[in-house]
């Protein structure tokens, strides 16, 4: 018992500290921070080593949902005792398909090296990516129920869950071929500790046009969802080695590889790139699979050749026993392999003044189809111990996204707080009186990140940095 | 690093942890209130798809339906077997004979002298009988003969008895010795007669003819006095005389099949209206294994309806009023069963005419009322009958409706209980129920429907369909009354939140259908099993929940 609670500890905690389960714009040009090299390897720090502590290098906080803004599309009206009267415009904003992003990734040991020409980048790191998409049929139809969609088909496809937890030990290597030119490769081996994954997703319900047609209700559904929580694996581990084994996930080994890749087009001008997680875990360990193929046509109680004696036949329960006989999943327990969702960054980089970068970055990530973002920014330098950079992006179908990074650097410490949208605080928060308002707060997307490193060393002197030359 | 920016440093870091710490929340979250959330289900109940065999072959209460090589249907019902064993019927008397023995006085002086004297008696007692039966053999189940003999000589007496006509399986005749010694005491030997024959006609002679041979010597001893009054009574009785088999003129008796009757259960619900069969027919089926010449009179033959208003009504046809003669075995058919019947149908009893089959069976009873009686030997006074212990007699009533025919008007009723289910009762949630019906009716009937659900005390609180009743339209049939294709028709019924709360606490649904067949009930059609109705019941429903609500 003490055991599971330590393990679920290490989730809650994972959960609520660093996340990386999705884009992060800001961070990509903030390239003194060697986490940056997470989103961007080729990423030129100006110190020689950057050290991140356990537990606190990096702590994040943050939820994107594409469906809905929160809080503004959850309630109709507000009143003066802090009731709030639920709205479901929600459900209207919402499209076919909405994906709830989370993720955590917690540094256990993390560094970043200048070595002659080259930066070395080592990570231990453990990473949980939630993401789970919901169609907005679903909640049509627990609004509305069927009724008004006769002749109609519900789309329940794409409810997918996709939840890992797997720890990363990764070494990187980047490398200045030339003036122009810098790539960079950091080979990943993973070891999947949790799992849950639909694989597959399919399911329409069809109300038929009257009663007299045939397919009066149609449920076909084809799922198949892969996990290694199997109930009896998670007994198990009260025993030490069983706790010992699942947390280190040994027996479900994985690996990726990122790669990055920067030209410089002339002294003002980059161009960069990267792709991120190209890899797979490969899931053995107390594995089940649930298949389920069914195509249902639920006609009501079928009197064609029974006793029509029989009363029980126009029970509730028998018609939810008739269902459930005819949606049954089949179960097994193959190994079988999940890619990691790969993430791409396309930049552009303009140094305006020595100090001053303007950037655009295109990212995209794929997970059911091609999820894109864009952002606009700005990074300056202050002095050695400031840097601030300011985004402005659009992504999870909100156009009015303002991102704030500042790094601080007081002697060899680096303090930095970043984050992708500062929108819904900033409106929210009444600058008369200093209070930030909760039923103001709108927005898809809300993140912080920040965290301190130990940095040592400098590349180069400040004033010769970039523009000077 | 400067000292001042340092101090920026320490100083923004503090300015932004204060603001954070100190930054107060405006508007939180303390209640939360849901809207009214109003989901609309709609769902079919129902799709049923029976074909009439399909219903035939799952009821265990429908009568016998006989199916012919085309699917037409027969409906028979037949009912309470009437079964009498004819030996219960014809019962043998009591047999009771007489004799004593005495010494004449001219006989004393040889008897003194010799010291024995010898006499017998041979005689022919005429069988006792109660209904004029002329016996020849009578092969015995069970039963005695009671031999009492009672001396008052002072002398020893041998008795010796003999029945010449009464035979074992060995065809040894009966007889039996008797020592009866001197003041002994009187004698009373019951002679077990099972597996005997007693033949009554005196070796074919004559009739009823019970004969016997009494044989007695007296022997003297001395000392001993002979008066007048002494003598040997002999008592021979027959009692409880039963026969596996009896022959002869059995004689003419009469007994009666109590009343009794047919349930016809597929019109026990018909309220009223017509009802045509082309062909109907009732009959008394006879099973008869008793060699005897019988004849049956009806006595009565009345139809019952469920509707009040008709009175019951008799048949005519045979049997009834004048007797007619049944079949019989002869007696080369001993042990056999001969099979007749009395069949009331259109030919039988005129047709359309009168109390015709035909016209009391407009509208169908639900009941057929019979009773009747047998009389054996009606018109002869010889002749020779036989009987078992097992003949007996087997009237069998049956009513046999082919599924031809024409209904006018006729109205079935019936009355559901209805259970309170709780999960009904969640009255606040229902916005409206909306039923609908889409039916295909393979039969040639039109089918008018109304259910009115009931309270407690019977009073209506709601019925099924406000405005019209549910109408269901026949079938097309062919020239021969056979169904072509099958009707569709699609109803709807609406309860909202009043009707609702209605039929929520109703405690019974009284359901009644309305049929006629085509063209007004006026031409014939015919059933057949494969006749078919296909309904799909769906229904939409509307709730209104209100989530804050406690």
């Amino acid at each position: 018992m003490k055991r599971r609670l330590i393990f679920s500890i290490v989730l809650i905690y994972n959960c609520l500290t660093i996340v990386k389960g999705q884009s992060e714009l800001t961070l990509y040009h903030m390239t003194n921070i060697h986490q940056s090299s997470y989103t961007n390897l080729t990423a030129k720090s100006d110190f020689k080593f950057s050290l991140g502590l356990p537990g606190i290098s990096s702590m994040y906080a943050g939820f994107a949902n594409t469906g809905f803004s929160l809080v503004k599309d959850l309630y109709d009206s507000v009143a003066t005792d802090g009731t709030y009267r639920l709205s479901t415009k929600f459900i209207d904003a919402m499209q076919n398909k909405n994906v709830i992003y989370t993720g955590t990734s917690v540094d256990l040991l993390s560094f970043k090296v200048k070595w002659r020409s080259a930066f070395i980048t080592f990570n231990i790191s453990d990473k949980f990516d939630f993401r789970l998409m919901y169609p907005q049929d679903l909640f049509r139809f627990v609004q509305n129920g069927n009724a008004d969609k006769i002749g109609q088909t519900f789309e329940f496809s794409n409810i997918r869950l996709n939840a890992v937890y797997y720890r990363e030990v990764g070494l990187g290597f980047t490398k200045e071929i030339n003036d122009k030119w810098t790539i960079g490769i950091r080979p990943k081996l993973l070891f999947g500790i949790a799992n849950v994954w639909t694989q597959k997703s399919t399911t329409t319900l069809y109300t038929g046009k009257d009663v007299g047609e045939a397919n009066f209700l149609r449920l076909q559904s084809n799922i198949v969802i892969n996990t290694n929580l199997d109930s009896a694996n998670l007994s198990n581990l009260d025993k030490q080695d069983q706790l010992t084994k699942f947390l280190t996930g040994s027996n479900n080994l994985g690996g990726a590889i990122d790669l990055g890749v920067a030209y410089k087009i002339n002294k003002r001008l980059t161009v960069s790139g990267s792709l991120n997680n190209l890899g797979l875990i490969r899931w053995k360990e107390g594995v089940k699979n649930y298949k389920l193929d069914g195509d249902v046509t639920f006609k009501g109680i079928q009197l064609d050749n029974i006793n029509t004696s029989d009363t029980n036949l126009l029970k509730l329960e028998t018609l939810a026993d008739s269902i459930s006989k005819k949606v049954v999943f089949d179960t097994t327990s193959n190994v079988y392999n999940q890619r990691l969702i790969a993430q791409s960054y396309l930049a552009v980089n303009y140094q305006v003044f020595r100090n001053t970068t303007i950037n655009g970055l295109f990212f995209a990530d794929y997970f059911v189809g091609i999820r894109p973002a864009f952002s606009l920014g700005v990074v300056q330098k202050i002095g050695k111990i400031v840097n601030l950079s300011v985004t402005y992006s659009a992504q999870h179908r909100r156009k009015d996204n303002l991102g704030i990074g500042l790094m601080l650097k007081p002697g060899s410490f680096q303090f930095y707080v970043i984050s992708d949208n500062l929108t819904p605080i900033i409106r929210s928060l009444d600058l008369g009186t200093g209070e930030l308002d909760f039923a103001k707060i709108d927005g898809k997307n809300l993140n912080i990140r920040l965290g301190m490193n130990l940095v040592f060393g400098r590349t180069k002197k400040p004033d010769v940095q970039t523009y000077a030359e | 690093m400067k000292k001042h920016n340092l101090l920026t440093v320490f100083l923004l870091i503090f300015a932004i942890a204060t603001f954070v710490i100190g930054c107060k929340i405006k508007n939180e979250p303390k209640n939360i209130k849901f809207p009214l959330w109003s989901p609309g289900v709609a769902a079919q109940l129902l799709d049923l798809n029976l074909t009439l065999k399909d219903v035939v072959a799952e009821q265990d209460n429908l009568p016998f339906i006989v199916e012919g090589a085309d699917g037409f249907y027969t409906f028979i019902y037949s009912d309470t077997v009437f079964s009498e064993l004819l030996s219960d019927k014809l019962v043998l008397p009591k047999q009771t004979v007489n004799e004593s023995f005495t010494v004449p006085p001219v006989s004393l002086p040889p008897f003194i002298a010799t010291g024995s004297y010898v006499d017998s008696i041979v005689s022919s007692q005429s069988f006792a009988v109660t209904n004029g039966e002329k016996l020849n053999r009578i092969d015995v189940l069970s039963g005695n003969i009671n031999i009492k003999l009672d001396s008052k000589f002072k002398h020893d007496v041998i008795l010796v008895v003999k029945f010449p006509y009464i035979t074992d399986g060995q065809n040894k005749i009966l007889s039996k010795s008797y020592n009866l010694s001197s003041g002994a005491a009187p004698i009373n030997d019951p002679i077990n007669l099972a597996g005997y024959k007693v033949d009554l006609t005196k070796g074919g002679t004559s009739q009823n003819s019970l004969d016997y041979k009494l044989i007695f010597t007296l022997i003297k001893k001395s000392n001993s006095v002979l008066v007048n009054e002494n003598s040997l009574s002999v008592g021979l009785e027959v009692e409880n005389l039963k026969y596996s088999y009896i022959e002869g003129y059995l004689g003419k008796f009469k007994f009666d099949i109590p009343e009794d009757t047919v349930q016809i259960d597929l019109f026990k619900n018909a309220f009223n209206g017509e009802i045509y069969f082309k062909d109907p027919k009732f009959s008394l089926l006879l099973a008869n294994s008793a060699g005897i010449p019988m004849e049956i009179l009806v006595n009565k033959l009345v139809t019952k309806y469920a509707d009040t208003t008709f009175s019951p009504l008799n048949i005519t046809g045979p049997a009834i009023g004048t007797p007619v003669t049944i079949n019989s075995p002869s007696l080369s058919q001993k042990g056999q069963i001969v099979l007749d019947s009395l069949v009331y149908d259109n030919a039988s009893t005129g047709g359309t005419l009168g109390q015709s089959i035909q016209n009391v069976f407009k509208p169908s009873p639900f009941k057929v009322i019979y009773d009747a009686e047998f009389t054996t030997n009606p018109s002869t006074t010889a002749g020779t009958n036989f009987i078992t212990n097992e003949s007996k007699i087997v009237v069998e009533g049956k009513v046999t409706l082919p599924m031809e025919g024409r209904i006018k008007r006729l109205t079935i009723r019936d009355t559901v209980d209805l259970e309170t289910d709780n999960d009904f009762q969640e009255e606040y949630a229902i916005k409206y129920v909306k039923y609908k019906l889409n039916s295909s009716n393979g039969f040639p009937f039109i089918c008018d429907f109304q259910g009115h659900f009931l309270d407690s005390l019977g009073n209506v609180t709601d019925s099924i369909s406000h405005e019209n009743k549910l109408l269901l339209p026949a079938a097309t049939v062919d020239a021969n009354g056979k169904v072509v294709s099958s009707s569709t028709a699609y109803t709807e019924a609406l309860f909202d939140k009043n009707r609702y709360k209605n039929v929520q606490f109703a405690k019974r649904l009284a359901l009644e259908g309305k049929f006629n067949t085509i063209e007004n009930g006026d031409k014939n059609i015919k059933i057949y099993s494969s006749y078919k109705v296909a309904i799909k019941l769906s229904a939409e429903v509307e709730a209104e929940i209100d989530l804050n609500s406690k």
